[in-house]
């Protein structure tokens, strides 16, 4: 399908969801319940100019990119390592099961006690991350094509040459594929832990304010705030793994 | 003759396979080693690259050998380029960038992928995929070029011109290649010196230089025929005898 | 080089900063909870005490009383504001705090979009929401409401599904009849929907019940044994009081400066909002009966939720 044509249907879809949305705003007729896509776009531009909201966007975004530079760095090491050395494999499964066990409320809750509140968001959305990126990576670690590494050790290639051209690259994929699932990840849960431990500068602040305001609107307005961040954030990445594909990974 | 293999015996468990097989070739030469599946044709190449340690008998003139190798599937790294992938297999021969550039760029303009040679291997047909393969196989620099089965996946158009590729190649680097196959026209078509093996338990039923330039070696010309006889009774000879027990 | 010329400034940053954390560490912290009971120290947060040792305090405001309770529990807090009865349960428990005064009395409301109601009887057989289950509203209500003559658990329905704010909100969209709410969520609710009436005065109720004047809601408590000495002490007291007195004098300044510190209200609704909140200053000794009118509800109800007993004399300090 084209381009041009994916696009389409795309927005075309959005256009039906905004539509259904605003039926059920017209149904339910009280903006403090349900306010319609026209009252959120207002909001929305009502905010967008405001210090405040840049700040909490930046501030959003930072942690939102440090949650996800960290989770997939050190789930990609850590999986890549687990799936070469079924000791290191042995010594990190019970920490996965653990992490991937507990509820992500819980997590937060804790982490309130012991970090500042700027730092539990990033926090519980790096547990949440780390265990799917670890998973891929561990996946893409055994991912190499058996004959291929056979082909190496015939022609006597190196081990950290087997490691970079053959094992990483072979691995990419599924790289691409547990980064794009920890970046989902650590958005959802960068604000869900901004709206419990509400530190300065952060989308999920401003919606908690507004919420116990009762400005529902205005609410609405900064999730679709995060929304958009989350998309821009999953759009950059879609570049980023282009760019990988067009060096050969 | 330089390279020598004597009374070669290998078994796997309880079965043995090959069971006092004799091989000599010369530096120089094109070996064809010609014998039905399974009866460990895979399995004398890696005991001629020195993988294999758990036989008995002699290996002579091997010892300072290089090898490189010609794959049935390539086996070459889907995402990087022909010239990536001849460097790649190139790590270990202590050569500089330049002098292995060279080396490749010779190569891929003899196989006529000029203009291809950046591309990822993944974008490129089949049949340039098979001569990708070729030449990195040339490009390393080695004594000894081992085919194992190389021409077999390609279909028959494409396998001549292959085989002609391949023949053109070693006019640049000649060096003794080994090529195992069961095909027995392959074997009348290219090889200097035909081996023919047995059945389990492999030992050599025949062996033979082949003078015949490679022009007059189309089937139905005389000087062939009498070769093709010669190959048909040892095949046959290992069709109709008893199988092992 | 300038790879170790980079190393050489990260740990001199680092020093330097943990430096300035042990620095800090001797402040002693005043934490302030974010709405009402923020609001009567808002002008501390513009101007912080000076304490004795040339120290300055320091504020801080937390959004949640769970959050409060650990950081007082773990002694980063050393001066907190607390709902009165978490703040018994930890002396309960064995955290050794003192109450220093009552900053906030009785500011729960009863709203309704039914004009029927008038009176306790009218409720029978009604859905009422009520904000706080397990807290004062939950036992001061079911007080009033047995001593109405009305089961709270088989002559009503008393819900307490709903967060404050989803309370609030559908209590102005009409989606439910009645509530008890507390501030600043009753000034909103009215806020946004003028016509919510309020027939019931639950102070005077539970004056009826209790002979109570009034019911205490927030409470200030001290650390014992923390770097806060008697001195300090007094100077923060003094500092709450006159915070309360000139905030209510001035709400609409006030209101300004809670939207400054971030409190958690913007100025208009802190001023409009800071009338409602029944700010008092009453020491904790003057303080005890109404305290302990209260408490007994929580005890008779569910001792658990306090601690199993009344505070002991020790907890209402006087400085």
């Amino acid at each position: 399908m084209s381009l041009r044509a994916r696009l389409g249907v795309g927005l075309l879809s959005v256009a039906v969801l905004v539509g259904l949305w605003h039926v059920g705003a017209l149904l339910v007729g009280k903006d403090i319940i349900l306010p319609s896509p026209l009252r959120v776009l207002r909001e929305f531009i009502a905010i967008a100019p405001s210090p405040d909201f840049r700040e909490a966007v930046a501030g959003t975004f930072a942690r939102g990119l440090e949650a996800f530079a960290i989770s997939s760095l050190a789930g990609s090491v850590a999986g890549f390592a687990a799936g070469r050395s079924a000791l290191v494999q042995a010594a990190l499964s019970p920490l996965f099961t653990t992490i991937r066990a507990t509820p992500v409320l819980a997590l937060i809750l804790l982490a309130l006690l012991w970090f500042p509140s700027g730092v539990v968001p990033v926090f519980a959305a790096f547990l949440m991350a780390f265990p799917v990126m670890a998973a891929s990576a561990m996946e893409g670690a055994r991912a190499a094509p058996k004959e291929l590494l056979e082909m190496a050790a015939l022609f006597k290639v190196p081990r950290r040459k087997i490691l970079l051209e053959i094992r990483i690259p072979a691995a990419f994929p599924f790289f691409a594929a547990g980064a794009r699932a920890a970046l989902g990840l650590s958005w959802k849960v960068v604000v869900a832990g901004e709206v419990l431990a509400q530190p300065h500068r952060a989308l999920g602040t401003g919606m908690q304010t507004s919420r116990m305001l009762l400005e529902t609107p205005r609410v609405f307005a900064w999730a679709l705030a995060a929304i958009l961040l989350c998309g821009l954030a999953e759009w950059l990445f879609g570049r980023l793994v282009k760019w990988g594909n067009t060096r050969g990974l | 003759m330089a390279y020598k293999l004597w009374d070669i015996r290998r078994s796997f468990g309880g079965l043995e396979v090959l069971s006092g097989v004799d091989i000599e070739f010369g530096p120089t030469q094109l070996l064809v080693i010609l014998g039905p599946s399974g009866c460990g044709k895979t399995t004398l190449l890696k005991i001629v690259a020195g993988l294999d340690g758990g036989f008995s008998g002699k290996r002579e003139g091997f010892d300072q050998s290089r090898f490189s190798f010609v794959f049935q599937e390539h086996r070459l790294l889907p995402w990087k380029s022909v010239v990536g992938n001849a460097l790649f297999a190139l790590s270990s021969a202590g050569m500089d960038k330049s002098q292995a550039m060279t080396r490749i760029e010779n190569f891929v303009r003899l196989s006529g992928l000029s203009g291809h040679e950046n591309r990822p291997v993944r974008e490129l047909s089949g049949g340039m995929r098979q001569r990708a393969a070729l030449v990195r196989a040339f490009a390393m620099p080695a004594d000894i070029l081992l085919l194992d089965e190389a021409f077999q996946s390609v279909d028959l158009k494409r396998k001549r011109e292959l085989m002609r590729l391949f023949l053109g190649l070693r006019e640049m680097e000649r060096n003794a290649s080994i090529l195992v196959t069961h095909d027995p026209w392959e074997a009348l078509w290219l090889a200097d010196r035909i081996v023919v093996l047995s059945d389990r338990p492999t030992r050599v039923v025949d062996a033979f230089d082949i003078d015949l330039p490679r022009g007059e070696r189309e089937a139905g010309m005389p000087a062939i025929a009498a070769l093709e006889m010669r190959l048909s009774a040892a095949l046959i000879g290992i069709e109709t005898s008893p199988p092992p027990c | 080089m300038n790879h170790a010329f980079k190393r050489l400034a990260l740990g001199v940053a680092s020093l330097v900063f943990s430096l300035s954390f042990i620095a800090a560490e001797d402040a002693p912290v005043i934490a302030a909870l974010k709405g009402p009971s923020g609001i009567a120290l808002v002008q501390l947060f513009e101007n912080p005490p000076h304490l004795t040792g040339n120290r300055v305090a320091k504020m801080e405001a937390v959004s949640s009383a769970d959050l409060m309770v650990a950081k007082v529990v773990s002694g980063e807090y050393q001066v907190a504001v607390l709902p009165i009865n978490m703040a018994a349960k930890l002396r309960r428990s064995g955290v050794d705090i003192e109450l220093a005064a009552i900053i906030g009395n009785g500011m729960l409301s009863f709203l309704t979009n039914d004009p029927s109601i008038k009176s306790l009887a009218e409720l029978r057989g009604r859905r009422i929401d009520v904000a706080g289950q397990g807290a004062t509203p939950d036992f001061l209500f079911r007080r009033i409401l047995k001593d109405g003559g009305l089961d709270p658990d088989k002559d009503l329905n008393l819900s307490f599904a709903l967060g404050y704010a989803e309370m609030a909100s559908a209590l102005a969209a009409g989606s439910i009849e009645s509530a008890v709410l507390p501030e600043p969520f009753s000034t909103l609710a009215r806020m946004k929907n003028p016509k919510l009436l309020s027939p019931l005065d639950l102070t005077a109720l539970w004056k009826k019940s209790t002979g109570m004047s009034d019911y205490p809601m927030t409470a200030l408590v001290i650390r014992k044994g923390s770097s806060i000495t008697e001195a300090d002490a007094r100077i923060i007291l003094d500092a709450v009081r006159a915070s309360i007195s000139k905030t209510l004098q001035d709400p609409v300044a006030a209101g300004a400066l809670v939207e400054k510190h971030g409190l958690g209200l913007t100025s208009a609704i802190a001023a409009a909002a800071i009338p409602r909140c029944n700010f008092v200053y009453l020491e904790a000794a003057r303080a005890r009966p109404e305290v302990e009118a209260l408490l007994a509800e929580f005890l008779a109800a569910a001792p658990a939720s306090i601690g199993g007993a009344l505070p002991d004399d020790a907890f209402y300090a006087s400085f």
